[in-house]
């Protein structure tokens, strides 16, 4: 596992953060769906705390636009006409090209989509990025979305736990560097690991990286649930002035697998 | 050594299960297009798309895309009859994963409330990331990333395998896959970006794509892999680049800025000049935009551009896949010695230029791929015979 510097992160959280929409740019707020609206205020407040420009782009989605994905079906399936502005939010990496696009972000942009893990895997990708490509901008978004919430109650036991989690809709963006200097906070990911039918907690105990003294260690079921859990508690750990070394889990149904992320002040 | 051996490939297209008999039809640069009748898409006019007319496994699999996915890693796998307990780490490229189910789900779901009911069985495999899930479940993979960057996906995936054994993986699978589904046809419908006639590669006559679908798989190993395996490799991927245009979220930067600079990343990770690149298998989607940027960046790059094609009148735009797809078919050229001709070119188009090249047989030591996408993303990767990078 290779570790990245945090040199800046920030997050809107709807729930608890009222303050955010006041911040989408006059530009986005007809045109743009809402996911991306939070991506975009997470990022411009990650960026404006950092004072550096990211050199690239990994976004880490479990099901992107998701609803636009539906209003685009929506449109097909009652008057027979699909809007193009649905289909071209519904991409996954759409948002990554709008902030490509928006911020002069000219390096490589990548959207990694692996459930709770997506975070994890876009951690883990950045040791597939050159130096050249830092500061890499990582951000985490997915959005609560109605259809899941009413289909929730014929999903699988541990869908409907992701889906309901407190941790389901936000944006949290962090800015990383590949070198290890200046006394930031220091993390690193397994990226996801197929376990097929070994209980996740059992296969999350077998997989704590060895750093170096005893980690704090937040399970998949402690932290919360929901889509963006492992990036919110990666932003709680910046936050928290006393931080001291956590491993953050996750766990993705869908896929049968685990990841890690390691946390080092 | 910073080249990633391919070790392995599978493919499956309209043309044909297998890497040789897709490569054949490639190699004779057959039509691969017929009106699309699998369902019922709501256009007037069924739109000409490479349908693939046969999935093997279909009945046992999720969903068409990981069906045909899981047909393309077998082939790949293949000539590894014991990985000597290597860990198999898979890198997915997929965009509509398993939307072609999902939608039909969603479509009775408006209908009839009552069918939520099916939403764990149907919904199940939706996420990209179920189609990883099942690929390391059949294959015994290990780890996994799923990426999903549209058209560029693929090949993004090639790229990153590469990176992965530089990072310390022995042994990394690249899969791309993505079924036609109502949202992509319907999709690109709307942006008016299908041509009626089929697509026309660098044509003049070119008026937009033609979509696809289909999977292919590339197995990389690093060189303590090659030895352990005792397997020769096919050849190597010596350089990838990864670019935004920052321009448009549809349109191509109009002097192909992004593609230009993404060509050069990849030939400068290889540590090739451009005039070492035997063949380039472009993009080329045959939308007027797109076609006239390539060029345009392809221009800037070469001093002499060398001989280009385009797949996609044979295979369709099968977009995740199509990276890597065509990346695997121009390892067949090279292996073959030849030159790949471009179906549906006709028109020279003086706008552009320049006309791709017909068959012929050439030997060819590098050959350049490129891949672009919505949101102005772009992939280009260098495939060697040795591994000189």
């Amino acid at each position: 596992m290779r570790y990245f510097s945090i040199i800046s992160a920030a997050a809107v959280i709807p729930s608890v953060d009222e303050a955010w929409a006041g911040e989408i740019p006059a530009s986005m707020r007809r045109r743009d769906p809402r996911i991306w609206h939070m991506a975009h205020v997470a990022v411009a407040r990650c960026i404006a705390k950092s004072q550096s420009h990211p050199a690239s782009i990994l976004t880490a989605t479990a099901l992107g636009a998701l609803d636009e994905t539906k209003n685009f079906l929506d449109g097909i399936y009652s008057d027979g006409f699909g809007s193009p502005k649905n289909f071209i939010a519904s991409v996954h990496n759409g948002m990554a090209g709008k902030l490509s696009l928006d911020l002069k972000i000219p390096g490589p942009n990548l959207t990694l989509c692996d459930g709770p893990n997506s975070f994890a895997s876009a951690i883990a990708a950045c040791e597939c990025l050159y130096a050249s490509d830092f500061p890499v901008l990582v951000v985490a978004v997915d959005e609560s979305v109605e259809l899941l919430d009413r289909l929730s109650p014929h999903l699988s036991e541990p869908c409907r736990r992701v889906i309901a989690g407190s941790k389901r809709e936000g944006a949290i963006a962090f800015i990383l560097s590949d070198t290890l200097a200046g006394g930031y906070p220091r993390i690193g990911s397994t990226g996801p690991l197929f376990i097929g039918n070994v209980k996740p907690d059992e296969a999350f105990n077998n997989n704590i990286p060895n750093a170096g003294g005893t980690p704090t260690v937040i399970m998949p079921t402690e932290a919360g649930g929901g889509f963006i859990a492992a990036a919110v508690g990666a932003f709680d750990f910046i936050a928290d002035p006393r931080r001291a070394r956590t491993v953050i889990g996750s766990f993705s149904p869908s896929s049968k697998s685990i990841s890690l992320i390691d946390l080092c002040p | 050594m910073t080249a990633a051996a391919i070790i392995g490939m599978g493919a499956i297209c309209s043309a044909a299960a297998g890497v040789e008999r897709g490569f054949e039809a490639i190699r004779q640069g057959t039509d691969g297009l017929s009106r699309f009748d699998a369902f019922e898409t709501g256009l007037k006019l069924a739109p000409l798309c490479s349908p693939v007319k046969q999935v093997p496994g279909l009945s046992q699999a999720p969903n068409r895309t990981a069906a045909m996915a899981l047909c393309a890693a077998q082939e790949a796998l293949a000539p590894v009859h014991n990985r000597r307990n290597l860990k198999l780490h898979i890198i997915v490229a997929t965009t509509v994963a398993g939307m072609s189910r999902s939608e039909v789900f969603y479509r009775k779901f408006r209908e009839d409330p009552t069918t939520a009911a099916l939403a764990a069985q149907e919904l199940g495999h939706h996420e990209p990331t179920a189609l990883s899930g099942f690929l390391c479940e059949n294959l015994g993979g290990a780890s996994f990333c799923t990426l999903s960057t549209a058209c560029s996906t693929g090949l993004h995936a090639v790229g990153m395998a590469k990176r992965s054994l530089t990072q310390g993986a022995d042994l990394c699978l690249a899969v791309g896959a993505d079924a036609l589904s109502l949202l992509t046809i319907r999709g690109f419908s709307s942006l008016m970006l299908i041509d009626p006639s089929g697509c026309k590669p660098f044509d003049k006559r070119r008026a937009g794509i033609s979509l696809g679908e289909g999977a292919a798989a590339m197995l990389l190993a690093s060189e303590k892999a090659v030895r352990l395996l005792g397997v020769a490799p096919l050849a190597f991927v010596t350089g990838w680049g990864a670019t935004a245009d920052c321009h448009h979220m549809t349109a191509p930067h109009p002097a192909g800025d992004g593609a230009m600079r993404c060509m050069r990343a990849a030939l400068n990770e290889a540590g090739l000049t451009p005039a070492k690149i035997g063949l380039i298998v472009s993009h080329g989607t045959a939308t007027p935009d797109n076609d006239l940027a390539e060029i345009t960046a392809l221009s800037s790059v070469f001093a002499v551009v060398p001989p280009f094609c385009s797949l996609k009148r044979t295979l369709g735009h099968t977009l995740a896949a199509s990276g890597i797809l065509e990346a695997v078919f121009a390892v067949c050229a090279m292996q073959h010695g030849c030159i790949l001709p471009t179906a549906g070119f006709q028109q020279p188009d003086e706008a552009i230029g320049r006309s791709p090249a017909r068959y012929r047989e050439q030997p060819l030591e590098h050959v350049l791929k490129n891949a672009f996408g919505f949101g102005g993303n772009n992939a280009a990767a260098v495939i060697s015979r040795e591994a000189t990078g």
